[in-house]
């Protein structure tokens, strides 16, 4: 029973021995090194992982207020009241008195019409 | 003088395409023949080792230059490959056919009288390789690979625990309980 056992064990180390050993194919390292030159990642991913993640969600919000205020207030975009929004509110008149409608609409001396 | 791994590295970082060449050029035997032998032939060996060296040029940024380059490749190599024979035990195991049988007794005759030649013909190592592939399916993914570090690709125990992310004691456990279970199946091939 010994003897089997380290019978067994010549066996496998001749197995183990034995075996062929697996040369890389010419050109691969150029092409692996070319393949992770075109995968580097460009200026954004090069950011914090932090960042990385914060960024798609920052577009996303920013897109879904813009698709609510649309939503929320189309009579304002319609009726272009959201331009006026822009356009600087015209000072209110002050109250007119009657004299001086009077004197708006009687020429004066100096518009050779005088009694 | 040959330029350092950590230097290589760090001119791989900043682009050089020139420096990520030479840094598989040095590691491309030892990621492919850890592949072959723990998968065994008949595997898409090229393109696993290109996965695996373009997930080390995705996460170089966190390589620490302490720790030798050739354990963390092996490591994610080790890492591939244990997920592929995880992958693969889903799928049914072929039955040893009654030509095979013949094969690995006329494998023994081989050992028990090797003849005057040098060496193995292609075709007798092959066969060699195909026996050890079946024997280890019975083995664990973890102990296989402690088997094939070891015993096939001649690491030491310290270098087998640092790839495999353990102790070198629990090293030595499994590869002494593959070394159990495959002279188990090979006992059935003797008999």
């Amino acid at each position: 029973m010994k003897k089997l056992k380290r019978d067994i064990d010549d066996f496998l180390r001749f197995l183990t021995a034995s075996v062929p050993t697996k040369e890389p194919p010419a050109f691969f390292a150029s092409k692996v090194a070319h393949r992770a030159d075109l995968e580097r990642p460009i200026f954004f991913l090069q950011l914090s992982s932090f960042a990385r993640r914060a960024l798609p969600l920052l577009v996303s919000l920013c897109f879904v207020t813009l698709l609510l205020s649309y939503v929320l207030a189309p009579a304002d975009w319609e009726n272009g009241s959201y331009v006026e929004l822009f356009v600087e509110q015209e000072e209110e008149m002050e109250p007119v008195t009657v004299e001086e409608v009077l004197s708006a609409l009687i020429p004066t001396d100096s518009e050779g019409v005088g009694p | 003088m040959q330029i350092s791994d950590a230097e290589l590295v760090a001119q791989a970082l900043k682009g050089d395409r020139g420096a990520a060449e030479e840094v598989v050029s040095r590691y491309q035997r030892l990621v492919f023949n850890i592949l072959y032998h723990y998968l065994g032939p008949g595997n898409d060996i090229e393109d696993l080792a290109q996965d695996i060296f373009l997930k080390f040029f995705k996460n170089l940024e966190r390589y620490d230059p302490k720790r030798p380059l050739n354990h963390w490749l092996a490591r994610i190599a080790s890492n591939q490959c244990i997920d592929e024979i995880r992958k693969r035990k889903k799928n049914p195991v072929q039955l040893e056919s009654d030509l095979e049988i013949e094969e690995n007794r006329s494998l023994e005759e081989l050992w028990r009288n090797p003849g005057p030649a040098l060496g193995l013909s292609d075709a007798d190592a092959e066969r060699c390789m195909k026996l050890l592939q079946k024997s280890m399916e019975v083995l664990s993914p973890k102990d296989r690979m402690a088997f094939v570090l070891r015993e096939v690709q001649d690491l030491d125990y310290g270098e087998v625990a640092a790839i495999m992310g353990s102790s070198e004691l629990a090293a030595r456990i499994r590869v002494s309980r593959a070394r159990k279970r495959l002279r188990q199946e090979l006992e059935g091939v003797m008999a």
